[in-house]
């Protein structure tokens, strides 16, 4: 069930059918799959801001030269004609979809999705110029003054400074990134270059400092067929109902037995971490992104209070029941194959690409 | 819209009041859905209706920034409807029309390219042809006008000529090529089968083979020759003469190279083939 | 004299990044001559190129109207570098 918070008051009734934003302040975590997380925000922001400066046989490694029509990967040259590898590309990422989700749900989102990595890195941003959760809610209350103006003023600076430079560095695998910075440093940029560095530079400040959860609950079509997805096998993010439930706050001292209690403290520190601000004590909802912020919460609290890890955990729907759980099913056995197949050949095609063509009039 | 007359401008008006209807309409099916029903669904339960046994849907509220969204795309409708046409005949503030729009395109072509072509047309035709970038633009012009007849190698095609070689029906110095080029030319073979009859024309054929040292019926070459169906003042005369001299439009017949056979011989044993 | 032939336009692109010296050859129709008037098929890196060619053959070894033939394109310099693509060509009907 979505949770809709308080009361709707008589504004909110009156629109009934839009409801004002609830802004989300996700709080800072660390546990076992935070630094993974962590880890892949720097491997992957890393890979995007360092590679168009890479140099290859004195040219730009990987440059996306449209004028000339030619892709350069390294020591690769795709043609327009060499089009066919690119689509192949693109059926090979849609099938890699397919089978990582069948096998564990929403890796993609929680670990390597530009809007998951960008809003983490802004958030992180954030947290270090306005401080952490407490602190943001209380600003945020707060009427304003010039410590506030100052505060996010400065965080909304910083916020586009990094974003000018992820938009600079967008349009720098299109254009030669050193020419780029020089041109930038004349002011001297073409007007189209002008017009996407800002474009994507906006667009990373909107989507990263803004919109965050937002496009993961509305814009993305990813959570919307998710069920089509996942089946019984699908390793999902859980919490484990049977131990948990009842729940309900005891001292840590107290027999939970005794009390009739289930595992979970209702704390409600799983909420509080969850970026797209849902309860996962509910179940399996399609806001989740699996970015198993939850999971580190709980198994901090659960180390405090003295109980077992795992409350809420990295699961399937069949474990959960008890059942017996198969990876390997007809499912993700044919996806995995059909991948395989199709990256084979998309290598070999590659691999074996004569640099010559013919074509013949008539 | 100075004169106005209800029949002419009906679907001008047509098309503004559904235009504008429209855009009215969306405006109030936006407010519209706003307010709360009775009966409806409390915000965050389920709704009363459920679908295949179990289907059931949650009433959610929407985001209100897609309501700012739908404002501003109304919004960007008025703007734009000001700007440019589409209300009708109104033709927008800014006067945008497609004829402006490939007037201009022109007047930029006109700009960059004029000049070259001012440049070319003063030089002599000599000089362009050694100009190496004359001379490619003047082959993508062929193969764009000429190649489709005379063949991408202008070695000709049947009923039009090579122009690689130097048999040349109107002059081949550049005044006249350009003066071919320029103007077009017609050539006209008259018909000889009322006069000559069809074995008249036969004979002809066979002579004309024969001085262009082909393999023949000699027999039928020789009556050619002195035919009682060829014009008296022509008759015992080689039949040639009367494509004598070289004449504006009139083939040699003793050309014998295969390249100047547009029409195909009597005994078509060439071929040519491709654009 | 009394040869059929077909006139191809060939665009020869050299899509590597250095320049090579090709050879150009026809098979599918025996005793079908090509004729061309570069012997030397040089193309620099990324260059695209535009051959006229003439493929002639003597009607008498043309079995239907229509037959198919190949050209084939092999850089001098490396025998790997090797296309071979398919064409129509037209005798009489």
């Amino acid at each position: 069930m979505n949770q809709t918070a308080s009361t709707p008051n008589d504004r909110e009734v009156e629109n009934a059918l839009y409801q004002k934003r609830k802004k989300i302040y996700p709080r800072e975590v660390h546990g076992l799959f935070a630094p993974r997380c962590v880890l892949g925000v720097f491997v992957l922001l890393g890979l995007y801001y360092v590679i168009p400066w890479v140099s290859y046989e004195g040219h730009q490694a990987v440059l996306f030269d449209l004028p000339a029509r030619k892709f350069h990967i390294f020591g690769l040259v795709f043609w327009p004609q060499d089009f066919f590898y690119l689509a192949m590309l693109l059926v090979i990422a849609a099938l890699s979809l397919f089978f990582f989700t069948a096998l564990a749900g929403r890796l993609w989102c929680g670990y390597a999705c530009p809007q998951t990595v960008w809003t983490e890195a802004f958030l992180w941003m954030e947290r270090k110029i306005e401080g952490d959760r407490p602190r943001q809610m209380k600003l945020d209350k707060a009427p304003m003054s010039l410590r506030k103006f100052r505060i996010k003023a400065t965080k909304h600076a910083v916020w586009l400074a990094f974003a000018g430079w992820t938009g600079f560095t967008f349009v720098g695998f299109f254009t030669p990134i050193r020419e780029l910075g020089v041109s930038l440093a004349n002011l001297s940029l073409g007007p189209w270059e002008t017009f996407w560095i800002i474009f994507y530079s906006f667009a990373t400040y909107g989507n990263a400092g803004w919109l965050r959860e937002q496009v993961c609950i509305y814009m993305c079509p990813y959570a919307r067929f998710q069920s089509a997805m996942f089946d019984k096998d699908t390793l999902i993010i859980s919490y484990d109902e049977a131990r948990g439930e009842p729940r309900g706050s005891r001292k840590r001292s107290d027999d939970r037995a005794e009390k009739g209690l289930g595992d979970c403290i209702d704390c409600t520190l799983c909420v509080q971490v969850c970026p797209t601000g849902i309860d996962i004590r509910n179940g399996l909802q399609y806001q989740c992104i699996g970015c198993a912020a939850c999971i580190d919460a709980c198994n901090d609290v659960m180390d405090k209070m003295d109980y077992p890890r795992g409350l809420i955990r990295y699961t399937t729907q069949n474990r959960l029941e008890g059942k017996p759980v198969h990876v390997l099913r007809p499912r993700t056995l044919v996806y995995g194959l059909i991948l395989l197949a199709l990256l084979g050949g998309l290598v070999y095609a590659i691999a074996t690409r004569v640099p010559v063509d013919l074509n013949i009039h008539p | 819209m100075g004169d106005f007359t209800f029949s002419s401008d009906f679907w001008s008006w047509w098309v503004i009041v559904l235009t504008v209807g429209n855009i009215l309409g969306c405006w109030w099916l936006i407010v519209w859905t706003m307010k709360k029903r009775a009966g409806e669904a409390a915000a965050g339960d389920v709704t009363h209706h459920t679908w295949d046994e179990n289907l059931q849907e949650y009433n959610n509220p929407l985001p209100r920034w897609w309501l700012w969204l739908y404002y501003s795309t109304l919004v960007f409708a008025v703007i734009y409807l000001v700007l440019y046409p589409g209300l009708g005949k109104f033709r927008g503030v800014l006067g945008w029309t497609g004829e402006v729009r490939y007037e201009k395109e022109m007047e930029q072509a006109e700009a960059r390219y004029g000049p070259i072509f001012a440049q070319y047309a003063e030089q002599e035709i000599p000089a362009l042809a050694a100009d190496d970038e004359a001379v490619r633009t003047g082959r993508r012009l062929f193969l764009n006008y000429c190649a489709t007849c005379h063949g991408s190698d202008a070695r000709g095609f049947p009923g039009f000529p090579n122009l690689t070689d130097d048999a040349w029906l109107y002059g081949g110095d550049p005044a006249s090529i350009k003066a071919t080029i320029l103007d077009g030319r017609q050539g006209v073979m008259p018909a000889w089968q009322d006069s000559l009859g069809e074995q008249g024309v036969k004979e002809v054929a066979e002579y004309v083979l024969q001085i262009n040292g082909r393999e023949v019926d000699t027999e039928l070459a020789h009556e050619a020759e002195g035919s009682a169906a060829l014009p008296a003042d022509v008759r015992g005369l080689p039949w040639r003469r009367r494509h004598g001299q070289p004449r504006p439009g009139r083939p040699q017949p003793d050309r014998c190279c295969l390249a100047v056979w547009r029409l195909a011989g009597h005994h078509p044993r060439e071929y040519r083939q491709g654009p | 004299m009394g040869l059929v032939e077909n006139i191809y336009t060939l665009k020869l692109i050299n899509m590597d990044e250095r320049t090579h010296a090709y050879r150009l050859s026809v098979e599918g129709l025996e005793q079908a001559e090509l004729v061309f008037d570069r012997d030397a098929l040089e193309v620099p890196a990324g260059a695209v190129a535009e051959l006229l060619v003439q493929v002639r053959i003597d009607p008498v070894h043309l079995d239907r109207p229509s037959s198919e033939i190949f050209f084939i394109l092999e850089a001098q310099d490396n025998p790997d570098i090797r296309i071979r693509q398919s064409g129509r060509f037209l005798g009489p009907s």
